[in-house]
């Protein structure tokens, strides 16, 4: 860790009520909604894929992955793009908000009560006045192993 | 000093692959100076390298190779087969060491005496039966080549080598220079970079050409259309970079050939032609394997051994002739031996073994026919067949691989004359040309060259979807095609048949046929495969996804994925060999299973099998009796029993239980004889309780009707028991 900078650039999203946060290294880009192809027998939270300025990007729908309920009519239309392992995915989120910058030492521990879904994808959790920002661990999110299947 | 060791690594394998070759030709002209040359000098290359980046054991085997070698040059040694051998056995020990400095950087331990002390022996061995010609012979000259004593003798001669050596490399060496200086080695992930990127600009270009053409009168046109040239020729420029010479995949089969050679005592001339013709990097590799293994099936099972050659009035030497070229966007390649073909009969043989047809199918099976089983993976498979039928092992693989990239295969054999394989595969994979198909709002690619026809159905169109057992099938000029509904397999709900007009796109997986029911067939467009996410790795659907000119992104259906998960291959290997029988019966008109038995008078009896359940023994004594009629205990029922003569009073006998109408009778006959089949019409009969007469064995036989006997059987059988109580009493 001592040759790692002491914080960190975190963009702020909510899906529903839920104020998430995705560091910002992985972060290529957010996009308004776009047109999403439907695969058809693919993973509930997978919603599809998409055409970014040529290359192919594959939309997770983070209500499914989080098994939240869509509960706004046009929820998940913000696209948070990330990169991981040369592929391109679009977290699709309720609203993005802000970037904010965050001390890494003043990130807790995932506390235990969170329920076991939320623990397996949130690397830490960020007290701020009046909410809680839960730090989305990029990876676990990707991991659809252990979500739902369709 | 990793990029060395890699640098060297490439250069060797490289040098490997030309060796293999050299060595191949100088053992068809020994006595070629320049040849002995060549090898020698990349085998001393290889020495020389090894020694500067430390690796004793290449170098040690370079270097007794080279010894042997040296003496080649000094025409002390004769470049006999023997000593060829034991070269190219060197050099696979090389290539055996090789993958391990891959992998780790360093020479893995081991031992490599056994060829190296061969190697030695031969070398030393002949130097002194050299010496004592030398000195019967005469003079003092030649020992001035070889100075010194046994001990030394190996390594002076070694220098004397590199004098000359020096001086026969440097024109050559300029050569490498020149080539060294219009070529250079690049990475093939930039290539393939670079061809992504290519792909992109082009579809980005047809998305400006298409609003281009939509705006009619801007200002944009004109720069688009030069845009639009660039890129094509940027395109076929970075294609051509990923291009490589067939010739390439063909390096190393004079080496099997001669291996096979010398194995098996034959002698086969390999004739190549065509090498330069050039195709996709990605393609070369995939025919490489097939490629190989079908030359060795040549060599090995289609070019007999001399002594048979010659007594079939051939050449003593076989030939087995490669061959490429461009034709209509595809390569063409072919292999040709004048082998003894394939052995007909042992195919038969075999596919009745195997019982992939049976007797009768066979009958009427043409020569080609048979021989193309030999593509059959149930004929390959089975480990026992190697051994005899040769030709057909692996060549269901081979089929599949080359399907694989799109390519097809084709076999014209005489036996006797030899063998003759057309291999057609694309140019290149990047970019293949789909048909764009849909069900509802979605859109979807199949790759063309799985699709071999497209067939309307709506209500005036002849085509038409019929059930079988539930499942869809389509009966396409007399066979029947199973079908699978695009909507079903997307997880879509399937509308009712509303008769709407609807498309069935006929799809081919390596033997298998089937359909794909959509609903709209949009057009043909060249896409760019892109590879799915690792997220969509586990749906056997889709085999890529690509974006369109308008920008969407659709999924590419993956047929044999399709297929699979569709869990149809089994079915469709059974409608296959129903099909193939119906084929082979067609010309015959229908056909009818039926069972022979004699019953009543002497005659030949039949009845069709289908409609028989059972055959059983009864003994009359434990025939009952309900309401005077004999019946007996049947499957926790009472089955009727009757007889087309008085009911014999004691004994076993054979009991026919028919099933008709889901009521059972049993017949008691004297005898069964047989289960035949009869292809044909059968002629009608007045009587009700028989189907007709037919000429079975040269015997008119009458064929019962089981439903008759099932539905009055009662009353014959009241009958027959009066008899039978007449009798008895």
């Amino acid at each position: 860790m001592s040759t790692e900078p002491e914080s960190g650039q975190y963009l702020t999203a909510y899906v529903n009520d839920h104020y998430i946060g995705v560091s910002i290294r992985n972060i290529q880009d957010v996009i308004g909604p776009q047109s999403i192809t439907q695969i058809p027998r693919a993973r509930d939270a997978i919603a599809g894929v998409l055409n970014l300025r040529g290359r192919i990007v594959t939309a997770i729908d983070m209500h499914k992955r989080l098994e939240e309920p869509c509960t706004h009519a046009k929820s998940a239309s913000m696209g948070i793009i990330i990169e991981s392992h040369d592929e391109l995915f679009s977290l699709l989120v309720d609203h993005v908000e802000d970037v904010m910058t965050i001390n890494f030492e003043d990130i807790e521990h995932v506390p235990p009560t969170l329920n076991p879904l939320w623990q397996s994808v949130c690397e830490g959790v960020y007290q701020m006045q009046g909410k809680i920002m839960i730090l989305i661990d990029i990876e676990r999110i990707l991991d659809l192993t252990s979500a739902k299947a369709a | 000093m990793d990029d060395i060791i890699a640098e060297f690594l490439t250069e060797t394998s490289d040098s490997m692959t030309e060796l293999d070759n050299l060595l191949v030709m100088l053992e068809q002209s020994p006595h070629d100076m320049d040849l002995i040359t060549k090898i020698f000098r990349i085998i001393h290359t290889i020495k020389g390298t090894c020694g500067f980046l430390g690796l004793p054991r290449l170098e040690k085997i370079a270097h007794k190779s080279e010894d042997v070698l040296g003496l080649f040059r000094e025409r002390k040694l004769n470049a006999d087969p023997a000593s060829i051998s034991l070269i190219l056995e060197a050099l696979d020990s090389i290539k055996q060491i090789i993958p391990g400095i891959e992998a780790t950087g360093h020479e893995p331990e081991g031992d490599d005496s056994a060829i190296t002390s061969k190697l030695e022996a031969l070398a030393s061995g002949h130097l002194g039966e050299t010496i004592s010609n030398d000195a019967s012979m005469d003079d003092i000259p030649h020992h001035h080549d070889i100075p010194g004593t046994n001990v030394t003798e190996l390594h002076v001669p070694q220098h004397e080598h590199e004098a000359p050596v020096a001086a026969t490399t440097t024109p050559a060496a300029t050569d490498d220079h020149q080539v060294g200086a219009q070529s250079l080695r690049v990475n093939v992930e930039v290539l393939e970079n670079l061809m992504t990127m290519v792909s992109e600009l082009v579809l980005t270009r047809n998305q400006l050409l298409q609003i281009s053409r939509q705006n009619k009168d801007n200002s944009f046109a004109t720069p688009l259309q030069r845009l639009n040239l660039v890129v094509s020729d940027l395109q076929e420029g970075v294609m051509k970079t990923r291009m490589q010479p067939v010739g390439n995949a063909w390096a190393k089969l004079p080496r099997i050939v001669r291996d096979v050679c010398r194995e098996l005592n034959k002698k086969i001339e390999l004739e190549m032609y065509g090498q330069d013709t050039e195709l996709d990097r990605q393609v070369l590799e995939m025919i490489k394997d097939p490629l190989t293994h079908m030359i060795r099936n040549s060599a090995d099972h289609g070019v007999e051994p001399p002594e048979d050659r010659i007594a079939a009035g051939k050449p003593e030497t076989g030939k087995i002739i490669l061959r490429s070229y461009h034709q209509g966007g595809h390569i063409m390649i072919e292999i040709s031996d004048d082998g003894r073909g394939l052995p007909i009969e042992k195919i038969k043989q075999k596919l009745l073994q195997n019982k992939l047809v049976t007797e009768e199918q066979l009958q009427t099976l043409s020569v080609q026919q048979i021989q193309q089983y030999i593509f059959h993976p149930g004929l390959s498979t089975a480990d026992k067949i190697t051994a005899v039928s040769g030709r057909g092992v692996g060549m269901d693989v081979v089929r599949s691989n080359i399907e694989k990239i799109g390519g097809s295969i084709e076999m014209r054999s005489v036996e006797g004359k030899g063998t003759h394989f057309t291999i057609k595969i694309p140019l290149t994979l990047a970019i293949v040309s789909a048909l764009i198909i849909g069900t509802g709002d979605d859109r979807f690619a199949i790759p063309q060259l799985s699709v071999s026809e497209l067939v309307l159905i709506s209500p005036e169109s002849a085509h038409k979807i019929e059930y079988v057992n539930n499942a869809r099938v389509l009966r396409l000029r007399g066979n029947l095609l199973p079908l699978l509904d695009l909507e079903e397999l997307t997880d879509k709900p399937v509308p009712e048949d509303d008769g709407r007009a609807r498309y069935v796109v006929v799809t081919k997986v390596a033997q298998f046929m089937f359909g794909i029911i959509v609903d709209k067939v949009y057009d043909l467009e060249e896409i760019v495969v892109k590879p799915v996410t690792r997220l969509l790795k586990d749906l056997p659907l889709f085999s890529g996804n690509t974006i369109l000119g308008d920008g969407q992104v659709i999924m590419i259906l993956d047929p044999a994925g399709i297929l699979k998960a569709s869990g149809m291959s089994e079915i469709l290997d059974s409608i296959q060999s129903a099909e193939a029988e119906e084929a082979a019966n067609q010309h015959k008109g229908a056909e009818l299973q039926l069972l022979l038995f004699k019953a009543g008078d002497d005659t030949l009896k039949a009845a069709p099998l289908h409609m028989i359940s059972r055959l059983e023994k009864i003994n009359t004594s434990d025939l009952e009796f309900s309401d005077g009629r004999p019946v007996i205990k049947y499957l926790d029922q009472l089955m009727p029993v009757l007889s087309m003569d008085t009911l014999p009073r004691d004994g076993v006998h054979p009991l026919i239980i028919f099933k008709a109408d889901d009521r059972l009778a049993g017949l008691m006959v004297r005898e069964i004889i047989d289960i035949t089949k009869y292809y044909g019409d059968v002629q009608n009969s007045d009587s009700q309780n028989l189907l007709g007469s037919v000429i079975i064995k040269e015997q008119a036989t009458d064929i019962l009707n089981p439903s008759w006997y099932a539905r009055t059987g009662l009353n014959v059988a009241h009958k027959s028991t009066q008899e039978y109580r007449m009798a008895a009493e």
